[in-house]
């Protein structure tokens, strides 16, 4: 069965639940009380783009632009210290873990979406290279084994009839 | 949209072309089904 994804804006990994507050700041609540367990105020530069949890429920990653044009995505662990800053060329439209946890997918506007190991912060392997286009998301497929990346405004390879 | 090895960014298909654009529900779906 096919569930319909969270919005982008928000997470929730069993009793927690992440919300982007003020477009830049992060709150963490527990999503059957609705009690605040953390609040990372002004997370970012600049608007908050996506929120995912690890599949543990242990790490959260977010993405934004940032105010020089590039962008960032940041590893927040349980105590709301920033464990990883990953800078992009552009601003990072979407993170994800992988089904494992042990690696992370970004997706950058800059055309290309990359791999991270997850404990190093360390890329893994080539780019993911879209031509012409801004990479939208890039998702694990459900065993880990596959990302499947979208992209707008990709030139196409047909002509016109 | 494009698909790659999960565990080193090689590209495993082609570039695919949509006819309109995905929204998020329907791309999770077909993410879903790889």
């Amino acid at each position: 069965m096919t569930v319909a994804p969270e919005s982008l804006d928000s997470a929730t990994n069993g009793k927690k639940r992440a919300v982007v507050r003020d477009k830049v700041s992060i709150e963490i609540v527990d999503s059957e009380t609705g009690g605040v367990l953390l609040l990372l105020t002004k997370a970012h530069e600049a608007i908050i783009r996506s929120l995912r949890f690890s599949p543990d429920g242990s790490l959260l990653i977010s993405t934004s632009g940032d105010q020089s044009g590039g962008g960032i995505a940041k590893i927040w662990d349980g105590s709301g210290k920033a464990s990883q800053e990953l800078s992009h060329t552009q601003a990072v439209h979407y993170a994800e873990f992988s089904p494992q946890g042990d690696r992370f997918v970004t997706a950058c506007l800059d055309g290309k979406a990359r791999l991270w190991d997850t404990v190093r912060g360390e890329r893994v392997g080539e780019a993911m290279q879209h031509v012409n286009a801004a990479v939208n998301t890039a998702r694990f497929s459900p065993d880990g084994q596959y990302v499947v990346t979208a992209a707008t405004m990709e030139r196409c390879a047909f002509g016109m009839a | 949209m494009r698909v790659w090895d999960g565990m080193n960014g090689h590209p495993i298909s082609e570039a695919i072309y949509l006819a309109s654009s995905v929204d998020d529900a329907r791309f999770s779906a077909m993410v879903d089904t790889l």
